[in-house]
């Protein structure tokens, strides 16, 4: 599946937030989203999902505009993970994962169904929490539980807006390499990030974005320079290398 | 799914159906007079004009009939209520959706109407309960907290209150007006078959409606952004719930008066047994309804007060003290 985008603009009650971005993507590739708060990634993810509307620009899907696909179909084709969405009601975690299977009620055979949420409840670590009610889990298996239920969607597209923010090392790791392997089997996967390690260490591509606008983009190497990391987020950073590759330390404020 | 898991969530909803049907069968046999349920069934049945058929198909069984519609109606509305707008405190009496309907019936009678049409009276309560949404939905639209929701259905409950107190007040005729309190308290009594009949459609309607919109509702468990990326129109699904509603309660108003708490009581109550998932909570809310309606009606007509109570009265002295128990929780839940 391919995103292309072209001249997107997009304004919230009258504000421009993103501000004539053009740029494709395809499946295969993990792509993480960077930026100083502010910067328009939620809305960028937002308006890839079909949930805020372009006011210029176009917004392409495989080739055919967003706005007319069919809200069912583009479901099927695009699973979104918000920041902080809430979870009413204290479903267990099992019940939350299966409303991904929502999109394809009708088509797919309840077999298919149940091994779906089998498969993202064992790849967001929370098999072992199907039972419980979100209510009662911790922010960071919260947030594994609502990645698992984007997971059940099995999308060929995969946007998650600062999936790793509350997890603890370990499961950052983890989702990380998860959300990896899932752009390796042919997914496309765009990630709001804020640790510059993470991004850097898994995604293959960064765009690095500044008050609307996109300011670099390409791999680590190109787009988190010293230069484009202090003009984005006014920080210094330290650097270091090691055998599994480079890391980034943000030191001081500038 | 294999057929035990099928069968243990289909248990339930089986268990409520049963007991509801017991309770509509046991509304029909209790009473003032003494009535052999089966004999007058029999009659019924083989079109025998004795005393006892004549009192089951005039008066009980339109009392039974309308306590199951009805009940249904309004535990299921209030369950939809409930998953639409993620408010545990939602309901069509606490939001004023009901009050709306009765000043609607109440404008209809006073002005005629209700004379000149069978489904005037139906029809005016309806307008009244598809307003009250309108104005609810609109707020609830711009991201308003639960208990800002509620403090809205307050005001809507007062404006159509006062205005219904304004007919009473410039009543001409003070025994329509007592009339109108009376049925304002809401009761299953003194209605025919035909009444029946005249609700089952718009009811039935409002239903289909509402329990279609059970994946919408499941969906919101997760906000409106992720309902939307599961491939619902919002926009959609709120007019489908609204006119659901508007139909459900705005028929069963006009007919029975307010009969308040049982949508607010009635989802609570099988929460549990939906496992919480607010589509699965529909169909047992609306049985739960029903069993509630019935229980309360059956229940005053045992009661030995002189006159019988009012089923609206009822409800709400069991169903007011249900609301404060579940304020104070979403107050320990901030």
């Amino acid at each position: 599946m391919r995103i292309d985008a072209r001249q997107l603009s997009v304004s919230l009650r009258g504000t421009r937030i993103l501000d004539g971005l053009t740029f494709s993507l395809e499946g295969g590739g993990f792509v993480g989203l960077v930026g100083p708060n502010g910067a328009g990634k939620s809305t960028l993810l937002r308006t890839l999902a079909g949930l805020a509307a372009p006011d210029a620009g176009t917004l392409l899907i495989d080739g055919e505009d967003i706005a007319a696909i069919e809200r069912q179909r583009l479901a099927r084709a695009i699973a979104y993970l918000p920041q902080n969405g809430p979870a009413h009601w204290g479903l267990s975690v099992e019940a939350v994962a299966r409303l991904g299977r929502l999109p394809h009620r009708g088509r797919a055979s309840s077999a298919l169904d149940a091994a779906a949420v089998e498969r993202a409840l064992e790849a967001a670590a929370v098999a072992d929490l199907r039972h419980r009610s979100v209510d009662t889990l911790s922010g960071g298996e919260r947030m594994r539980a609502l990645l698992a239920r984007a997971l059940a969607v099995e999308a060929p597209v995969l946007l998650a807006d600062e999936p790793v923010t509350a997890l603890d090392p370990r499961h950052q790791l983890l989702t990380m390499a998860l959300l990896r392997r899932a752009a390796r089997e042919g997914a496309l996967v765009v990630a709001v990030l804020h640790d510059l390690s993470l991004a850097c260490r898994f995604c293959d591509r960064l765009l690095l974005l500044r008050a609307g606008a996109i300011v670099a983009d390409g791999p680590c190497g190109d787009t988190l320079s010293d230069a484009n990391i202090a003009a984005a987020f006014g920080v210094s950073v330290q650097r270091g290398s090691t055998e599994g590759g480079d890391y980034i330390l943000p030191w001081k404020p500038l | 799914m294999s057929a035990t898991a099928t069968g243990r969530r289909a248990l339930p909803f089986l268990v409520l159906a049963l007991v509801a049907a017991g309770l509509a069968a046991l509304s029909a046999a209790i009473g003032d007079t003494r009535l052999d349920i089966v004999a007058a069934t029999g009659d019924v049945l083989a079109g025998r004009q004795t005393l006892a058929a004549l009192i089951l198909v005039e008066l009980r069984l339109p009392r039974a009939l309308l306590g199951l519609l009805t009940g249904f109606s309004l535990g299921l509305a209030g369950a939809a209520m409930q998953g639409l707008l993620r408010n545990p405190l939602a309901e069509p009496g606490i939001m004023g959706v009901s009050g709306a309907a009765a000043l609607g019936a109440v404008v209809v009678f006073y002005s005629g109407l209700a004379g000149a049409f069978a489904l005037a009276l139906p029809l005016g309560g309806m307008a009244g309960a598809l307003a009250a949404s309108v104005i609810l939905h609109a707020l609830a639209g711009r991201g308003a907290g639960v208990l800002t929701l509620v403090l809205a259905g307050v005001a809507v409950n007062s404006l159509a209150g006062a205005l219904t107190a304004l007919a009473l007040n410039l009543s001409p005729n003070p025994y329509a007006a007592l009339e109108i309190v009376f049925w304002l308290m809401g009761s299953l009594a003194d209605h025919s078959l035909a009444d029946v009949a005249l609700v089952l459609a718009p009811m039935l309607a409002g239903w289909l409606l509402l329990l279609a919109s059970a994946p919408a509702l499941d969906a919101l468990s997760l906000g409106e952004d992720v309902a939307q990326s599961l491939g619902f129109d919002l926009a959609r699904v709120r007019v489908r719930l609204i006119a659901g509603t508007a139909l459900a309660v705005g028929s069963a108003v006009a007919v029975t008066g307010m009969v308040g708490f049982v949508g607010l009581v009635a989802p609570h109550l099988v929460r549990p047994l939906a496992r919480r998932e607010p589509g699965r909570v529909l169909w047992l809310a609306g049985l739960a309804g029903a069993i509630l309606t019935l229980a309360a009606d059956i229940g005053l007509r045992l009661l030995p007060t002189q006159p019988e109570l009012n089923l609206g009265v009822v409800t709400a002295i069991v169903g007011a003290p249900f609301l404060l128990v579940l304020i104070r929780r979403s107050q320990e839940r901030d």
